[in-house]
Formats: structure tokens, sequence, C-alpha cells
């Protein structure tokens, strides 16, 4: 059986099933994280020492903890801390899809918000204090010269985390959502063969992650092309699951 | 115009000005020279309230520079600064960068900010460069962009450190050559600034600096032919001795 009719039966029925799951997770993780990592990044510059300390402390403590026990604790653990309305409302609803993105959009949320915080930190003092001395407040120096250099200079890292955040919502498998490499498994259940299915699903991964690379370098190409090495390449950290 | 009194400041235990008192006339150019280290920089900071200070009062036309007041922005806009570093914003063109303080500060038009910054680009000289992004600009090119964005806002007083001592040796004449025009016109300017033949030009007064205080506040003739202090003699013969 070539690849082809693998994919043209059933099974390729069932796998582009399990992609639409896999887009979809990826595309409300990646709103939900971006949102979140902003956030994080803007609390963290609160001039309130406490609070700083207090956000870091949260954003080491979710990239240290491994994503499948981020996912096991949203499925398993949250929700026995909810009222009982509430958790009868999750779960008349697809608590597994709900969960699962809740654990990775936090979890990538974290390393969205070091990295922007790495793009803010990059930025030269003297470009806060050019914008001062011409009579902008603090606010409109975020606003106006601050923020649109650090999201320039973090959009490459960012696009890193939307290929490793759309490889990692494989991990959903583990509480029954039925994305990509869950249905992948579901075909070798049957088939009792590992290759096709798993081989499909491998391909579609290198396609997405193909496509975010090459944006990532036509980015850094045309919009950074005049800016210097050092600041092209911020420290990007990397999550794993 | 600007009055300074007994201005002290500590850069945490080392006390970097001591009891500095200084009055600028409307119209004055003064150079602010010295050896490194001896505070001509921060003194020309807290004018606009990028340095605090420990005591002592800055006064601008009569009205006290405090950084932590909310005055101060709008005093800002009639204090031009004009840095070493240039600290042109490298995401925005070189119209951007010029008009950008007058449209958000002063709600000028995008029209109206930009046929002013198109004469401001021909004062400097680079009417052809208001597209360019600023980092293809050499760097005598952008200091004088970082003077016409200063000049922007029409501030009464310049404020200039240090501005051609990031350049390449060929690119400082161009450089001074604004400046010294700005002064033919009348503009009261505090240049901090080791080019001594320019400060000879084109100062009123010489104000030399040495361990935090001023030593010397003289005209240029008196400076440069028969400096009183010691320290400033020495000075001299460094900085032109060879």
């Amino acid at each position: 059986m070539t690849l082809i009719e693998f994919l043209s039966g059933r099974y390729g029925e069932l796998l582009l099933k399990g992609l639409i799951v896999t887009l979809q997770l990826s595309g409300v993780t990646l709103a939900a994280s971006f949102v979140i990592g902003v956030a994080l990044t803007l609390i963290r510059l609160s001039p309130l020492w406490i609070v700083q300390q207090a956000v870091g402390l949260l954003v080491d403590a979710i990239r240290s903890v491994p994503l499948l026990v981020h996912v096991i604790f949203w499925y398993f653990g949250a929700p026995e801390l909810l009222p009982d309305g509430l958790r009868m409302w999750l779960y008349a609803r697809d608590v597994n899809f709900i969960c699962a993105a809740i654990a990775i959009s936090i979890y990538a949320g974290a390393f969205i918000s070091e990295d922007l915080r790495s793009g803010l930190r990059s930025i030269p003092r003297g470009q806060s204090e050019a914008s001062l001395s011409l009579g902008f407040s603090g606010f409109e120096t975020f606003r106006y010269i601050i923020l649109p250099q650090a999201f320039r200079i973090s959009v490459p890292p960012l696009l890193g985390q939307a290929m490793t955040l759309t490889k990692n919502t494989s991990i959903a498998l583990m509480i029954g959502v039925p994305e990509l490499v869950y249905q992948a498994r579901r075909i070798q259940d049957i088939t009792y063969e590992p290759l096709m299915p798993y081989a499909s699903a491998t391909l579609v991964y290198v396609v997405i992650c193909a496509i975010l690379t090459l944006a990532s370098r036509a980015y850094s190409r045309t919009a950074l092309a005049h800016r210097t090495e050092l600041e092209r390449t911020p420290n990007t950290r990397e999550q794993s699951a | 115009m600007i009055t300074i009194t007994h201005l002290d400041k500590h850069f945490d235990r080392l006390h970097v000005l001591k009891d500095i008192s200084l009055t600028v006339k409307t119209g004055e150019v003064l150079v602010l020279c010295g050896p490194s280290g001896s505070g001509k920089t921060t003194l020309l900071r807290t004018i606009n309230g990028l340095e605090t200070i420990d005591s002592g009062t800055i006064t601008v036309d009569g009205e006290t520079v405090d950084p932590k007041s909310r005055d101060i922005r709008r005093q800002r806009q009639g204090i031009g600064f004009v840095f070493q570093q240039f600290n042109l914003f490298p995401h925005l063109s070189v119209i951007d960068n010029i008009t950008l303080a007058p449209r958000k500060l002063k709600g000028l038009s995008r029209d109206e900010a930009e046929a002013k910054a198109m004469q401001l680009l021909d004062r400097v000289g680079l009417r052809d460069k208001r597209d360019v992004h600023t980092d293809t600009l050499s760097g005598g090119q952008q200091q004088r962009i970082a003077i016409a964005r200063a000049l922007a806002m029409e501030p009464p007083v310049l404020l200039f450190d240090e501005p051609t001592s990031a350049l390449d040796p060929e690119m400082v004449g161009e450089v001074l050559s604004v400046i010294r025009e700005l002064a033919q016109d009348g503009m009261t300017m505090l240049c901090v600034t080791h080019e001594m033949g320019f400060a000879r030009d084109v100062a009123s007064r010489i104000i030399f600096m040495a361990d935090g205080r001023i030593v010397e506040d003289t005209n240029p003739g008196q400076f440069f032919s028969a400096p009183e202090s010691a320290r400033a003699r020495a000075f001299l013969q460094d900085i032109l001795g060879h």
C-alpha cells in the first residue's frame, strides 16, 4: 500500500480529522498564549518590586514543570477545585479540549513572556532617553518607541514558539483529545501497522514547521535586514514537552 | 534663561557635581569642557531632568526643573537635547523621527509636521534622505538628523552632549557647521565638547570643569590665551599640545 492509497481511504479521513483538531488547538492556544505572554510581560514592568518578583517566580515555576504535568493538572486536578455549577458547565462541553488548551496556553504564555521581555531589555537606554528628552511621557515612550522595536526583535523567537507550540499540542492525546497523533495511534491500533499513520503525521508536522521557519527567515531578511547581527538573534528559549 | 544654584549630585558615594552655580542668558553659547569625569555631561543632563539632583535648584525660564514633577514633560519640550550616540529611532524613517514629537505632543497634522521637517532637513543639508532608514546613514548624517529632530519641537534652548565624539574625524566638520549656524542664528546653547577650535569660534563663554566643580567661567579669548587655573593650563596643553 502506498502512502497515497493509505491517505485516500478511510484512514486519510481520520488523519484529516486529527489535523483539524491539531490546527484548532494550535490556533486557540497560540492566540491565548500570546495574550497571556503580553499580560505577564506588562505586569512584570510594574514599578513594584514585589510584583516583579512574584510574576518572575510564577513564570519560572510554569516553565520548569513539564507540559505533561500541566495537562494532567488542568484535566484531573483543576476541575475538582471548581464550584459544582461551573464543573457541570465544563463537563457538558468538550472538557478534554478546553483543559488541554488552558494547560498549553499557560505553559507557552510563560515562554512567550520571556521572549518579549528579552526583546524589551535589548532596547538601549538611549532610546528612552531620546524620547523623554523630546517631552514624551514614560507611557508614550513605551508605546511609540520601546514596544514597536521590542516587538520587531521578538517576532523570530515568537515564530519559533509557534512552531514548538504546534508540536506540543500532540501531548493533548494523553487526555483523549483526538488530534493528529491520537488518530495516528488509533489507526495503528486497528491495522497493527505503525509506519503509514505515523509517517503521515510526521509529514504534517514537518510541513507546518517548514512554513513557520520560512516565515521567520523571510522576516529576518527583510524587516531586520538593517539591524546588526547581535540584535537580530535575541536568546530564544525552547519550550519542550 | 537658565539659572543653576548650589547644585550637588552624587552617584552613590561619588560626588560628581559640587556646589555648581551657573547662569545662562538668552542667546548665549556656552561650551563646557574639562577632563573626562569632571561632571560636564552629568551637569548637562540635570538641566532637562535626565539626571536627578541631590540639592540645589535649576530653573529654566523661571520654572524649577524637577524630574519627578508632571511639568517635566512640558519643560523638556522646550529644552532640545542632542546625544553623543545620536539615539535616532531605528524603527522609524528619517522624516518620522523628526515629525513624531511635533505630531504627538504639539498636535500638528502630518502635513504640517512634514512641511516643517523638510525645512529642517534643508537646514541640515539632508533633504534627499527624508524616507530612508536611519541606520543606512553615516554617523555625521545621523547626528544632523538628531539635531533636526530636536529642533522640530522649536525649543528655546539646545543642549549638546559631546555631539561629535562618536564620529569619524571626517564627519566632525559637517556636524559642527550645523551647530555653528544655529549659534549665528542666536540659539541659546550649551555644548559639551572637546573641539577646541569650534569652542574658540562659537562660544560666548567657556565653562571649564574639573572634579565636579566649575573651575573657570570666562570668555574664549581669555581662556585660550591666558587660563587662570593650573588645571585649565594642563588641560589645554594635553588637548592642544600634540
